[in-house]
């Protein structure tokens, strides 16, 4: 047993063993993903940048129940509202919503009775300036600005 | 007038060559090991990342140059220059070709009779800029860095300059262009009678780069940088080409000595078809292949310990290089009696 060990290490047999490892590797195609030029698959349900939904006048359809706010785990929806004295019904006054703390769970858009905010596909949110991230109904609408990578 | 027009022009191309060659082996490296690690590597500066070795040198040359104040001044911008010019300086004795080579002019600066044996004094002059240059920071981990390295490059120096001694009893010539010639004469490169040397020199040429996995003086993971962590801009560019160098001189020597420099490879078989390609490019593929080798290595293997290093260098290398050089005495000495 020991002789046949040190003709292997005579041999280089382990390290010979080794190198082919990362010779195959090598001649193997690369699992990278180019992110800028390419990007992988994003898939129908996937949760990303939120956004308010209008109706066909150009409004909001947001009716100010307030339930996304109190479903939001980590709080980071604010709704804003006051009853308009003719109709009885509320108006929404100011919607915020925060992307700092959001986590996209996905419960808002779950939640929501009239499908108005959604969570759309779009991932790529960063900004040079943390109160750019606190979005405002107007923003949530046509969807945050966004800084566009330049080659 | 003409002889000195002749050399000045070769310096320059060899090392402008050299230097380029120094660029590009940083990509080739991040290339290659990029790949074994199943990605790409360098993509986005130029081609293929290609114009990146230029960016980089670019980015260190502009930077801000850092002199720590409790450093020995004078003693800290010598020893990068000590470092890189010894570096530099051991290609005036590299044949890249032929005495016929560079259409007739000779493939190398100068053939001096004890060639080889200069390369390897002057490479070990290299030493004094990696001891200085880790004294003069006046930091522990380029102190500790550069201890280390000396250490591993003393010892294994040793067995590295016993390894060339078997070609060199072969070849009865201390000059690079001889031992070539000597190969030619003999019909086989000397990697066939010597591989025992052959593998005791491309091991201790690992060690002696402080490559893997013999990279303890700079290892990342327990000393910063080693010798060159309190270096940054020019200087540490300096230091960089200077252990770059240091791998094309062990891989164009190993190509020299145990390879054939710039022959052919079976010239019987493939001369009369291969016989239009020029020397320098028969010993530029043979450096390339040991490069690649580096490379290939350091993607493979995980850095050895100290102890073990030692180990390694004084109770296996050292050994088996004696015994190599008696038997190869023994039997030279048989064969002419």
């Amino acid at each position: 047993m020991r002789m046949k060990e040190l003709v292997s290490k005579v041999l280089f047999v382990d390290l010979i063993k080794g190198l082919s490892v990362t010779f195959k590797s090598m001649v193997s195609h690369a699992v990278t993903e180019q992110y800028p030029k390419e990007r992988s698959k994003i898939y129908e349900r996937f949760r990303g940048e939120p956004r308010m939904a209008v109706d066909e006048n150009g409004k909001t359809k947001c009716i100010a129940c307030n339930l996304c706010a109190m479903n939001c785990p980590v709080g980071c929806i604010t709704v804003e509202a006051e009853r308009d004295p003719e109709t009885k019904k509320r108006v929404l006054t100011r919607y915020v919503f925060d992307m700092q703390r959001c986590l996209f769970c996905g419960f808002c858009e779950e939640i929501c009775p009239v499908n108005c905010i959604q969570l759309t596909t779009d991932y790529e949110m960063s900004q040079y300036d943390r109160k750019d991230f606190v979005l405002e109904l107007n923003e949530l609408e046509k969807g945050m600005e966004k800084i566009k990578y330049k080659k | 007038m003409e002889f000195l027009l002749v050399v000045v022009v070769k310096i320059v191309i060899i090392l402008a060559f050299i230097s380029l060659g120094v660029a590009y082996l940083t990509y080739l490296e991040r290339k290659v090991i990029g790949h074994m690690q199943v990605r790409l590597g360098p993509m986005r500066v130029g081609w293929h990342g290609l114009l990146q070795p230029i960016a980089d040198g670019l980015k260190l040359v502009i930077k801000e140059d850092i002199i720590p104040t409790q450093s020995d001044k004078l003693m800290f911008i010598l020893a990068p220059v000590i470092c890189f010019l010894h570096a530099f300086l051991v290609y005036t004795f590299i044949p890249f070709d032929g005495p016929k080579g560079f259409w007739g002019y000779g493939g190398y600066i100068s053939d001096v009779n004890v060639g080889l044996l200069f390369i390897v004094a002057i490479a070990s002059v290299g030493v004094v800029g990696i001891i200085l240059g880790g004294w003069a920071s006046n930091s522990k981990y380029p102190l500790l860095g550069s201890l280390r390295s000396v250490a591993q490059l003393v010892s294994y120096e040793v067995a590295m300059g016993l390894a060339i001694m078997g070609p060199i009893l072969l070849a009865g010539s201390l000059s690079m262009v001889d031992i070539v010639k000597a190969q030619e004469k003999m019909g086989v490169w000397f990697f066939v009678p010597q591989i025992v040397a052959f593998i005791i020199y491309f091991i201790c040429g690992v060690a002696e780069t402080n490559r893997a996995p013999f990279d303890l003086p700079e290892a990342e993971s327990e000393l910063v940088g080693g010798y060159h962590t309190e270096y940054s801009g020019f200087r540490f560019a300096l230091y960089f080409l200077a252990e770059y160098a240091n791998m094309i001189t062990v891989s164009a020597i190993a190509a020299t000595v145990f390879l054939g420099g710039w022959l052919m490879p079976f010239p019987s078989i493939l001369g009369p078809y291969l016989s239009f390609i020029p020397g320098f490019v028969w010993f530029a593929l043979k450096v390339f292949f040991f490069l690649f080798v580096y490379l290939w290595i350091r993607a493979t293997f995980p850095r050895y310990r100290f102890d073990q290093l030692m180990a390694i260098g004084w109770k296996i290398l050292l050994p088996l290089a004696i015994a190599n050089l008696l038997v190869t005495s023994f039997i030279i000495l048989y064969l002419k009696m």
